[in-house]
């Protein structure tokens, strides 16, 4: 029923979630490079025709394979993948939903570390990502512009003098590069400096997300903040202007734990026991559930108030997935069963039973 | 308990919206409520999205006249309803519009990075500049572990290695 393509990738952690940046691991969940590149004397994917897209395809197909450091990364086509493959690449981030739309054409390259993912014919012809861990901005960056560098050796692309590399919305034209991080800011929350946190970024030309279920309290208290321009600034400076706003926010967050350690550190404790009753004792979780109650146990391994694997709170807050569960149990599944499997997952990734 | 006006999700139309997505984006706030369904689909998730914010505004001109691409034929007009380019050239042929748009969300008039003229020039020193700053960065703040990273990599970059 279900696929074996990508059980192997289900079963082990990708690199970006490793804490090889313990400095920060427990605030920097993970960070991304982009850069949006189209090929020179082609219209631009959003009005190619799948025959014309599938042209494009196997050129980019080709160029890769000639090209000898990237000649051993994956491709798939999309069209080849079945539905529950497409939502697992969706959740892992290795694709976009809009990719999805009408697969034959398009496609994806990756590497089996999962640090590269390359989506050919999304809303550019290239679209080049590189996913690192905690901090590892510099390692990400070199390695996007080394792709870059071998894939703009190797075909042509759309460049102009004035606007830099030509994209198919003026959003991203210019150097085509964005980067972007997944922060993990409960304390910041609990004390409302959030509401600083997010003020201070968006004047610095970046864009907050956030999930927020009933209430106020945003979902696993994870925030995504990305870089908004991609014209008039270097990639180098658009690094760095990101690079200075993150180390700003981090201490924010390091400052209220510290407070919190001094103030209220039993509430802290009386909030993680609670989590870990729960998560001990309920038959059926929901993924909103789990990725509270992972917040909270990743805010308290943190502040080391428990003695539990951050990478391990990574790996579950991936898993908990829907498509993911059912890759990784190999079953079609409802709702309800999943819930149920979730709570499985769960029990025994953190050794609760 | 009061029962509240049911929330219809702003992406499926059909389920009870559950979930806030917020979004700060240049000063506006931007909320869609979800189902559960599509939350987890937009994914709540662990890694940074790959699609950066879809943008919403626009159209900022009138166009006077309605121009044409020399290459692709789109319309500026219909560029206008969803402002994707359908070719390369559409950034020429919709000038000084194009100028104004681009200018108008960027806050520049020209590229400023990478260059690429059919290839790329080697670029050893722009990959030593990035990582001696980071390393001066790192010392900074006392990331000891990390510094010693980049250090290494600045040896492999000296070398003609790429990473
Ligand atoms: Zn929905
Ligand atoms: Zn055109």
């Amino acid at each position: 029923m279900i696929p074996e393509r990508f059980k192997w990738m289900s079963e082990k952690i990708p690199f970006w979630l490793k804490l090889i940046s313990p400095v920060y691991g427990d605030i920097v969940l993970s960070i991304r490079i982009r850069l949006a590149r189209n090929l020179k004397g082609y219209n631009f994917p959003l009005y190619l025709d799948e025959g014309k897209r599938a042209k494009i395809f196997n050129l980019i197909r080709d160029a890769f394979y000639s090209i000898e450091k990237l000649k051993n990364l994956k491709i798939y086509e999309i069209d080849e993948l079945e539905k529950i493959e497409k939502d697992f690449l969706v959740e892992r981030h290795l694709i976009s939903k809009d990719l999805l739309k009408d697969g034959k054409g398009r496609g994806v390259v990756m590497d089996m570390e999962e640090k590269i993912s390359i989506m050919i014919n999304e809303e550019d012809h290239l679209r080049i990502q590189v996913f690192y861990p905690g901090f590892m901005f510099e390692e990400a960056f070199m390695k996007g512009m080394e792709i870059d560098d071998l894939i703009g050796s190797t075909l042509l692309y759309a460049f102009h003098n004035k606007y830099g590399f030509l994209t198919t919305c003026p959003t991203n034209v210019g150097t085509g590069f964005r980067v972007s991080s997944l922060l993990h800011l409960p304390v910041s929350v609990l004390s409302g400096r959030i509401q600083e946190i997010i003020n201070f970024a968006v004047s610095n030309d970046i864009t907050v997300r956030g999930y927020y279920g009933e209430g106020s309290e945003v979902m696993g208290n994870i925030f995504q903040f990305s870089s908004l321009r991609t014209f008039g600034k270097s990639e180098e400076e658009i690094l760095s202007n990101f690079k200075d706003v993150l180390y700003k926010i981090i201490d924010i967050e390091k400052e209220e734990r510290e407070k919190i350690l001094k103030s209220a550190k039993d509430l802290i404790e009386d909030k993680v026991m609670r989590t870990i009753g729960i998560l001990k004792s309920a038959k059926f979780l929901n993924s909103k559930e789990v990725m509270e109650y992972t917040s909270h146990l990743r805010m308290a391994a943190g502040m080391n108030i428990i003695d539990i694997n951050i990478e391990k709170i990574n790996e579950i807050m991936l898993l908990n997935q829907p498509a993911h569960i059912q890759i990784l149990f190999g079953k079609v599944m409802e709702e309800k069963e999943r819930d149920k499997f979730r709570g499985i997952l769960v029990r025994s990734r953190l050794n609760l039973s | 308990m009061k029962e509240k006006m049911e929330k219809i999700c702003e992406k499926c139309k059909k389920n009870k919206a559950e979930v806030k997505l917020v979004i700060y984006e240049g000063g506006k706030k931007q909320v869609l409520e979800l189902c559960k369904e599509c939350a987890e689909k937009e994914s709540i998730g662990i890694s940074p999205s790959p699609y950066p914010v879809p943008k919403k505004e626009n159209p900022v001109l009138k166009p006077e006249e309605d121009l044409a691409c020399v290459n692709c034929g789109l319309k500026f007009s219909e560029f206008l309803k969803i402002t994707k380019f359908k070719c390369e050239k559409c950034y020429e042929s919709f000038e000084p519009n194009i100028s104004k748009i681009i200018y108008d969300y960027h806050k520049a008039k020209e590229h400023k990075g990478k260059i690429y003229k059919g290839v790329y020039e080697p670029n050893k020193e722009f990959r030593l500049r990035v990582l001696k700053r980071a390393l001066e960065e790192a010392i900074n703040r006392e990331e000891f572990e990390r510094a010693a990273r980049l250090r290494d990599l600045i040896k492999e970059v000296e070398k003609g290695n790429d990473t």
